[in-house]
Parts: C-alpha cells; structure tokens; sequence
C-alpha cells in the first residue's frame, strides 16, 4: 500500500474535518479549567489558559479557512463533533486522555501533552504511512485526527504528524492538480473568515486563497501550539501554547533568550486551592433530575450547541454572525461559572461543572425557557 | 446536615425570599459563605439563628407564596431589630456591598468594629445581583463581547425564587 | 497579538542627573500622560534621546500592577475617577469626593486642588504613569472649524493662531496614535472635514439600544435658535477605543489594534467588549492609554524614564533667559516625604503634565510669563445633566459610557449670544448624576422598602429604564478664571498646590439655561418622567434668570498658558513654545485659546504632533557635529549597557 496519507480530495477534506474538530476538542477542558479558577485569583493562570483558548479558536478557525478554500464546508454541528469526555489523543508511543476537569496539577499535566512538541518518529521501523503507528487501543480514540482515512489500523504518532501530513498532502494535491492546469484551491473566497470578524488577540487570521496561504495558516497553528523548532518564543516574540503552560509549573515567566525550563522572568504565585471541586468529566445522569443545576447544565448544553450551530453558519458565509456568537460565548461563561459554583445537590463534596454533552435529536425542540425555568427542588 | 449546613441553607432560603432569585442563582455568585460570614461577624451569631428561626416559623406558618410574604413583611421587614438586617442582607446581594447600620439599631443592638460601608471582597462588587436582574455587566468585569449592547436586553424572572411549602426533611 | 511590550529601562535619579550633565539629552519630558508619550515616541523615533520624569510610581506597566488597579477599584467603597488609582500623598490628585459646597470667600483646602470659588469646580485628573488617559471616557471629536475663530466669529473668548485645515494632517496622526473607531461618513457635519478617502483606523462602534430608543424618539425635533432652526440628529461618537479595524484604512493597508500591556502575553483589549466602565478604568485595556505610546518610545532604547520624580521648579539661565535646568523631587516610596533634590537638563525643555500642573509648575518657579497670562484663561467644559426615566426597558447601562450623542447645537449664530453644547446619551444611566445603579438600591430598599418580586421588577424598572443627557456646554476664554499658587497650600514634598479660582459668564449660564430647555423638549417627546432635581444644597449650583441649575466639570481643564500671535497675548506660540524662553515647550490643552464643544484630548494630541515636528526639525537643523556626537554618545552609552 502507499505510504502517502492524502490521495486525494476527498482525504484532505477529511483530515481538514478532522483537523477542526481537532481544535475545537480542546476548548472544553480549556473553558472548564479557566473558569473552575476562583474569580480575582490565579490571575497569571487565568491569563494564560485565556490566552490559550483564544488562540485555539483561531486554529479552529484557519482550519476552517483552508477547508472552505479547497472547496468544503466544516461541519461543526455534526454527530460526534464533540467528542465524549475522557478523550483519547496519542502522544508518540502512548497516548493520554483529556478531561473535563477543574484546574489542578494533573489538568496542567495534560495540557503540557496537548500543547507538547511533537517528537518525530524519524527513521524508525514503524511500518504503515509516514508519521503513523499501529497501536493496540485504537479503538480508545474517538477523535477522527487520529487516524487517517486510508490506513485506519494506524494511528498519527502525534498531532504534529498529523498537521505534517495535511500539509504534503495539499503540496502533493496541488502539484497534481498544476500538471492538469488546475488548482484544488477551488472554494469561494468569500467565504474565508477576515481578521474583521475575528475577535481579540491571539495573531490575525489568515484569508486562504493558495497553497502559500494554506500552509501559512497550518504552519502558524503548529508554530503557536507547540513552537517553532522547539524554541520557546517565535520569530515575533511570541510564546508557544506548551511554553505557556510551562510557566505555569515553574511558577515563572520565560524571557528572551531562556533555555527551556529554566525561566528567568518574573515570578507569580499559582493556588490550586482557589479553585472550584468540579466532578471530573461531569455527565447530565450526575446531575438529579429536577434540580436546578441539572437545569443549568441542561441549559448551558444547548446554548452551546447553538454557539457551535451560528459559528458553523459563519464558516458557510454569514460572517457577520460572528460577532453575536462572540456575544453568545461570553454568556456562555456566565453560565458555566454559575454552574461551577454550585454543589451538585446529592453529591455536594463535587461541583457542577458543563458536561458538553450535545443531544442531536431534540436540539431543535428544546427552547431556552424550559431549560432555564424553576423546577421543583 | 450540620448545624451550620442547615443554617446557611436557611440562609439561602432568606435571601430568595428577599431578593426574588433562586438558590442556583444564589450560588453561582460564589458568595454564599462569604456573606453568611460577615453577617455573622457583624449582626452576632445569636441574631442570626434568631432571624433564621423566625424565617422558617413564618415559612411553616404559610400556606402560600402571599401569606408569606405578608408575615415575612409584618415580621421581618417591618421589624425594629430584624428590619434592618433583612434589608442589609438584601443590599449585600443586590450590590456585594456591606453598608453599615442605621445608628439607632447600632445604639440598641451592639456596634461591631467591622460595622462599616465596603465590599465584602473585590470579587463580591462583579457578583451584585442588580446586574443579573437588568440583563447587564457590572460596570467594569464580565464584558458582555463587541456590540452586545446594540441588542435590547433580555430581562426574565426565569430564575426567580419560588415559595414551596416548607420541607423540614431537606 | 499581544506580545510582551512593556519593558521600560527605568533610570535612577543619579544615572540621569549624570547623564544630563553628559549632555545625553535632546529632551527633558516633565510628565508621561498623552502629551508626554505622543512628543517622546516622535523624538526617539528620530534617534533623539529622552529623559522623562513621572510624578508617579510606574508599577502599572506591568499586568500584574494594571490588575492591582482594578481591584482596587472593585473593592472601593466610592467609584469615583480616580477611585482605580491609589492615594499618594507625594504626588496628590484631585478627587470629586473632595469637592463640596463653598462659603463665600473662604478657601476650601481639603482636596489636592484649593477651591477658592466663587464656584466650585469638581474636575478632576489623574497622576499615574499614562496620565489621565488612564480614566478618560475616549469620546475622541475634532474640534469644528468655526471653534478656531470664535472671537472673529462671535465676538466671545479667544481666536487660535492656526486654523481647523492646519491641524487637518495633525488630527489624522492622532486619530492612528490613539486607534480611533468612526465612521467618516457619520462624522462629517457642521463644517467638519476630511482628506478625500480618509477613513478612520477602525470601524466605528455600533450605538447602543438605548441610543436606538432615543433616535426614535427624537431625530427630526425642529428648534428654533437665532433665527435658525436646529433639527436633531442622534448621532455615534468617534471612540478611541478597538473596535473592527478597517480594512480601508491608509491606502488599504488596515490598522492593527494595540491590545493589554503586560511583561507577559495576555490576550486582551483586542477589541472593545462593552464593560461600561471606560472611566475610570477599561478593564481590558482595550481604550486607548498613554502607555501604549509609551512603550513604542521605550522599545527604541533613547527613553530614559524616571518615576517618582515630582518636578519641583524650573530654573532659567539670567543671561539669555533659556531654561538652564529643572530641578524635581525624587521620593522612594509613597509612603514616606523623604526625598532628595536634583537637577537635570537638556537642549529641550518640555512641560507635559497637564493644564493645571503645566501652570502650576511654572508659576511656582516665579515664571508668570511676560504676557502675564500664566494659569489664567482656565477653560473647563460645564456639563448639565438631566435625567429621567423611559416608559420601557431600555438597557441602561450596557456599552461604552456613551456611544451617541447630538451636534446640533454645536453651531450657529447664537454663539454670539449663548454657550453652544453637545449633548451625550449616557449609557450607564444616572451614574453621574445620583450615583446609580447603587443609589437606585438604596432607595427601593430603605426608602420604598420593597423586597422579593416587586423589588426585582422596580430594579428592572428604576435602572433599566434610565436616560441621562450630558449637556457640554462651552466656556470661553476669560482671565479672571485662573490657576493661582500660595506658599499657605503646600503638599506633602513641599511643592505648592494649585489654587482654582472659577466662574461661570452670563454667556455659559444662558447656554446651560438652553440646553436645560432642550432637555424638557427630549423628554417630552419620548414621555421621559423627569427626575433631574438642582439643589440650593449642591455645590455646583446656580440661580439664572429664576431657575435653579448645577454643572459639573468637565476634566477638559486647558487654557492655562494660550497660544496666540505674540507674546503680548499670550504664553506660547503654535508650536506650544514658549515666547519667554526659547528652549521651553508647555504641550496639551493648556496651549488651547478656546475648546469648543470637542472633548480635548484629540485636539491636543494633534498639537502635540504638530509641535514634535517642530521640535524634530529644531534639534536636527543644529550643527551636524551635534548629532553626531549625539550618536556618538548614543552608541557609547549601548556599549556600557
């Protein structure tokens, strides 16, 4: 069989579906940590998982810009598009689960896994597509940017593998596209997501029109999750997601010219204790039925499936959505901060906490009164 | 349930009846404790059992949401002693702020050191639950995003505090 | 991107004393508000090397210092201004809190600002590293072009030396330094113009609900005024805060929004997300402050800073009546008067702190200027404010403090007669005016004692309902309001305090007495239940042909050293140099012989620019051996680094 991942269209358009949803399976462990964080406290740590999160979204959202520019449309309301809580992500020759879960030191761990440069496999003997091994908990992975379409037994060696592969993918497709004197970059431009809609911070989006322009926009993801070559700050001064993170641990914040793990910045004080008990990859069934915090989550996961419902119409041309759904996001954290500060009534050691469980079916008959409403305790 | 569980759940319970929001709501600001706390430091731990107490024997007492509120008006706001805490307790919630007592409540019933006008933390200001009840930010956390506030606010009693006959087993 | 921008090389007083006395100074900046910040990024930017002193500790260049702001501001009891910013008795700041109703000819003393009447003036300004940008709304207006000439014009106050088209490419650079959001097509009225395909760096912000409500309301109100009828526009605001930038902006190249400052990467400030609370602090920093100007100038390596350094005089050399140094007080900790005294200089002198410290700083070092015109013509805008409620909901206190307001009685033949005025919509309600939303608790709880649901809904009902419109109302001119100094009032480092001496002119009061009508008029229309209420009692209170009225300051405090023509009319010229001594720039609003119904910052941000240019070509035209040795010592000063 060929070792190439990407044979055609329909595989890049796969993996870039992959790839958001990718993107996106990170900001709920993200959100919960951040606001599981006791408000006026942990500023330095609240400051850099914000960071973070804001960045993450713009990920999701050049992974969008490519895929529109090859002519698809994300699909970010379809079933499975979020993941179920524990989810699987490999991390070389292991791999490790990502929660829901408050701040902790065990929450940090995970992120520094997320965010972790990717060891290449190298010249190894591994057998299968570049950038793959076969593992024996495949099934574990529900994430489809784990394993490539055409090689399922296999599995990426980690999430820079993964990128890697979309990348020579698109080279590979567009060089064969050239030869006949087409271009794969067939979508509608105006459909690309501009820096105008674009909220805060967190670098500017890139409009996708080319193979330039594709790969800027990957090559600027890989850059700010794991670093550029291994170096801490990028060519702008920028810090890497893992780095962030790092300085957490250390307590410290990197300067210019630091070796990694040896920060030489400023210190800060992080307080695990300041943060609120959230049951660990909290599901609705926790939550009594009745109660008002089973109403508020119940609430909180179909706000956010509409959240999800107006981003995704924005990737397919109504741009102007954006901003409102930014709105809707900051509401978002009103709930979920609520909810986090609630003792779940029969297990009050534990906290509510949003379960991000997305009900397919009835979505469209669930109205926000009925979630909201009070029930009887 | 402690005793002291059970007297901040009575708490919560005062403060819906009082402020017309809910025990979700109530703590979601986070502030529970921390208000249950100062009450106590200021007003006294005996005032605060006795005005709970009271609370609950109106409760009891009720048949429905208008009797109660009725007692509640004759025997707790309309209280020289009780009056002035109960109305302190709602200020606290609507605004995060401790104001201090009237004189003449100070001269009959005890002046606390700590008896003076602040914000019980700098976190209680942006937990006032004024905002929440006119659908905005308080002026200067919690940014509702870009242009939010081009949109007509979405007011609703959704959740509301209810009055439910009295469970002793809760 | 909010990268890690703000790195500042603090110097110590002897590093800069030595320095100054190397002659490594082409500027000696006295204060790091706008003013300040615009003139040091123009000279470094240059090659030119820049010492500025700053009253204030300079903690707040750190995320971690702007946070300890914010709490501060949280947990104080009063949310006044300047309620964000810490007391520090070394380098005091005015505070309304401080302000109440004067006796008649008694001084009162007990703020930073000696009030000796007849009116008492509540405004206020901030001294902290960024200046009083730090709590300024941000509202950002050009001045109109008939603002320029009002003596020619009406016949009231003072005319400029320079015209609306000279400052025209002054106002642009301005409108970039600060990031402005406004669209040219909503902007350009009454005279107001623009270079052709001007855009504003950013998009301008969209009106709030409220706004929406009162147009309906209001828009197309006919009055009749000087025998010209004045027809009601709602209309937004030029804000200098980020919104979405313009993808037209210079030639298509877009703007890139200046985010938080912090030693560290936080993604903040991007973009404005309506925490209503631009004054006293945006807690996201996404309103523009002195310190993002700041640190462009600190990046490039010539800005040598020094905090907690008070200027205390300014010494002039007898013999060609330059300025031979400044002397200021360098204290170690707020908390303690000891300090110790120095010297500095440099081929520059400029005064950057603002119009009253500018002023102040001057007269106490015995220099009232030749015209005799130092600290008079103290210009304020007057506010009237006047406030009701709506019949609806109308989401009160959401958005920036205001995002739109009326500019039709800005202009027009009744300036010879009245003080023309702009009028906000104040989206935080009654704020300003009775202290809501936590005034309106206060009431329905203790006074109408209203508890459970019908205390929810009268929450709903007293607050969200609010309007309030701010009447700014211009002030002329005149000298008898001035800034004065007296050895009686001395602050804690022994430097006098300013002493304000403030009235208002039949021709203010008639155009506040109009502006009032006005209000009736709104009110009417949108079936507003009227709440405003002028005590006898009030400190800003006044009685005009039988109707009782207050103002409020505006914190638009200028005209304390006019430019003008000559040095017989005024302290400096249109390059804010001083006519008296020829190395000496008194820079802001202070500069400005009239203030329209413009708030005053872009105007004198303009200025400034305008001036640094001046100054830029005034260093670079000295011997070319001088700029040389200047680089000379430039690289030899990297070298010991």
């Amino acid at each position: 069989m060929s070792d190439r991942i990407i044979n055609n269209i329909d595989d890049l358009h796969d993996m870039l579906d992959a790839a958001i949803q990718l993107e996106h399976a990170t900001i709920p462990p993200y959100l919960t940590a951040l606001y599981s964080i006791h408000p006026e406290t942990n500023i330095e740590a609240t400051a850099t998982i914000r960071a973070v999160l804001v960045e993450e979204m713009l990920h999701m959202t050049l992974s969008a810009n490519v895929l529109n520019a090859v002519g698809k449309s994300p699909e970010l309301t379809a079933p499975g598009f979020v993941p179920e809580f524990p989810t699987r992500l490999p991390d070389g020759e292991t791999d490790f689960s990502v929660s829901i879960d408050k701040f902790s030191p065990e929450t940090l761990e995970t992120f520094l896994k997320i965010e972790r440069p990717s060891k290449t496999q190298g010249d190894s003997n591994h057998l299968g597509p570049k950038g793959c091994l076969a593992r024996t908990n495949l099934s574990a992975f529900q994430l489809r940017a784990v394993r490539p379409k055409s090689a399922p037994e296999y599995s990426f060696y980690s999430i820079g593998d993964f990128y890697e592969a979309i990348k020579s993918g698109i080279e590979y497709l567009e060089e064969l596209a050239n030869k006949e004197g087409e271009t794969i970059f067939t979508g509608n431009p105006s459909l690309q997501v501009s820096s105008k809609y674009y909220y805060s911070g967190g670098g500017h989006v890139i409009e996708v029109y080319d193979k330039e322009t594709a790969l800027q926009a990957l090559s600027l993801i890989i850059e700010q999750g794991e670093g550029h070559g291994h170096k801490i700050f990028d060519s702008e001064g920028e810090i890497s997601h893992y780095y962030r993170f790092e300085q957490l641990k250390h307590r410290q914040f990197y300067r210019l010219g630091d070796e990694p793990g040896q920060p030489s910045g400023e210190k800060f004080e992080v307080d695990f204790d300041k943060v609120y008990p959230i049951k660990p990859n909290p599901k609705m069934a926790d939550y009594p039925k009745g109660s008002q915090v089973f109403a508020a989550a119940s609430a909180f996961n179909h706000n956010y499936q509409q959240f999800l419902s107006t981003v995704n119409k924005a990737f397919r041309g109504e741009q102007d959505l954006l901003l409102g759904a930014v709105c809707g996001m900051f509401r978002l954290k009103d709930h979920a901060s609520q909810l986090i500060r609630n003792p779940i009534p029969d297990d009050p050691t534990y906290h509510g906490g949003p379960t991000f469980e997305m009900s397919y079916e009835e979505a469209s008959h669930i109205s926000r009164e009925q979630c909201i409403s009070e029930t009887a305790k | 349930m402690t005793n002291q569980a059970y007297q901040i759940q009575q708490f919560i319970e005062l403060s819906g009846a009082l402020t017309d929001f809910n025990a979700f709501t109530l703590n979601g600001t986070g502030q529970v404790q921390n208000y249950y706390d100062t009450l106590n430091r200021i007003v006294g731990r005996v005032m605060v059992e006795e005005l709970l107490s009271k609370f609950s024997a109106i409760y009891e007492a009720s048949t429905d949401h208008e009797k109660f509120n009725e007692l509640l008006r004759k025997q707790i706001i309309g209280d020289e002693k009780f009056g002035p805490v109960a109305r302190n307790i709602i200020k606290l919630w609507y605004t995060g702020m401790w104001y201090q007592m009237a004189q003449f409540w100070r001269e009959a019933y005890g002046m606390s050191d700590e008896d003076v006008t602040f914000f019980v933390n700098s976190a209680s200001y942006a937990e006032g639950l004024l905002w929440q009840a006119i659908d905005a930010n308080p002026s200067g956390a919690k940014g509702p995003g870009y242009g939010s506030w081009s949109l007509p606010p979405n007011i609703n009693f959704d959740n509301c505090w209810q009055f439910k006959p009295f469970n002793h087993t809760s | 991107m909010s990268e890690a921008n703000s790195t500042m090389k603090q110097v110590t007083p002897d590093t800069a004393v030595q320095n100054s006395a190397n002659g490594k100074y082409d500027a000696v900046i006295i204060g790091s508000g706008i003013s300040g910040a615009i003139t040091a990024k123009e000279l470094t930017a240059k090659g030119f090397n820049v010492l500025m002193l700053e009253a204030a500790p300079a903690k707040d260049m750190t995320y971690k210092g702007f946070r300890s702001y914010l709490n501060t501001y949280y947990a104080n009891a009063s949310k006044d201004n300047n309620s964000p910013y810490p007391e520090n008795p070394n380098a005091r700041m005015p505070r309304s809190t401080d302000v109440s109703k004067l006796k008649p000819g008694v001084a009162d003393a007990k703020g930073y600002m000696v009030q000796n009447g007849p009116l008492a003036l509540d405004s206020t300004y901030t001294r902290v590293t960024g200046g009083t940008t730090m709590h300024w709304e941000a509202k950002i207006l050009r001045m109109l072009p008939d603002d320029f000439s009002i003596k020619s014009n009406y016949g009231v106050g003072l005319d400029w030396p320079i015209s609306y088209e000279d400052l025209m490419p002054y106002y642009q650079m301005a409108e970039r330094e600060i990031g402005v959001s406004a669209n040219v097509e909503e902007q350009g009225f009454y005279g107001i113009k623009y270079e052709p395909g001007y855009v504003y760096p950013m998009h301008g912000l969209p009106p709030s609900y409220l706004d929406k409500l009162v147009a309906q309301g209001i828009d197309g109100a006919e009055f009749e005024l000087a025998d010209e009828i004045h027809t009601v526009k709602v209309r937004p605001f030029p804000q200098g805060r980020n919104g979405i930038p313009n993808e037209r902006y210079n030639d298509g190249q877009g703007f890139k929004p200046v985010g938080a400052l912090s030693t560290y990467q936080v993604e903040q400030g991007g973009r404005c997300q309506g925490n209503n609370n631009c004054v006293p602090i945006c807690p996201v920093q996404a309103k523009y402050d002195a310190r993002k100007t700041l640190v462009v100038a600190a990046k490039t390596g010539r800005l040598d800073f020094l905090p907690q350094a008070v200027a205390s005089k300014v010494v002039v050399n007898n013999l060609d009546n330059s300025i031979k140094h400044i002397e200021f007080k360098h204290y170690s900790s707020p908390n303690s008067t000891e300090h110790t005294v120095h010297q500095v200089q440099g081929k520059k002198f400029i005064l950057a702190t603002n119009a009253i410290e500018n002023a102040r700083l001057m007269l106490a070092s015995n220099l009232p200027s030749s015209s005799g015109l130092m600290g008079k013509n103290l210009m304020d805008h007057t506010y009237l404010l006047a406030w009701g409620l709506l019949p609806q909901a109308a989401g009160t206190m959401r958005g920036t403090k205001c995002t739109s307001g009326i500019a039709d009685f800005r202009y027009g033949a009744s300036r010879k007669t009245q003080a023309p005025f702009g009028v906000d919509i104040h989206n935080d309600g009654w704020g300003w005016a009775t202290g809501s939303p936590f005034s309106d608790i206060e009431t329905l709880v203790d006074e109408e004692n209203k508890f459970g649901r019908e205390l929810r809904q009268s929450v709903v009902d007293r607050i969200s309902n609010q309007l309030l419109f701010a009447f700014m109302v211009e002030q002329p001119a005149q000298e008898s309001n001035c800034v004065t100094v007296d050895n009686e009032y001395l602050d804690a480092l022994g430097n006098q305090r300013p002493i304000i001496n403030y009235q208002l002119s039949d021709y203010s009061k008639a155009g506040i007495a109009y502006s009032r009508h006005t209000s009736k008029v709104f009110f009417q229309r949108l079936g507003v239940q009227d709440y405003s209420k002028y005590s006898p009692l009030d400190y800003g209170y006044f009685n005009h042909d039988g109707e009782d009225y207050y103002f409020r300051g505006g914190n638009h405090f200028s005209g304390t050293h006019i430019m003008g023509t000559s040095a017989l009319n005024s302290v400096v010229d249109e390059n804010q140099k001083s006519w008296d001594h020829n190395n000496l720039y008194l820079v802001g609003s202070g500069s400005m012989p009239s203030i329209g119904t413009s708030n005053t910052t872009l105007t004198l941000a303009a200025l400034c620019y305008k001036t640094s240019e001046y100054i830029i070509e005034e260093l670079s035209s000295y011997s070319v051996g001088v700029v040389m040795d200047s680089d000379y010592k430039m690289a030899k000063g990297a070298e010991n680094e």
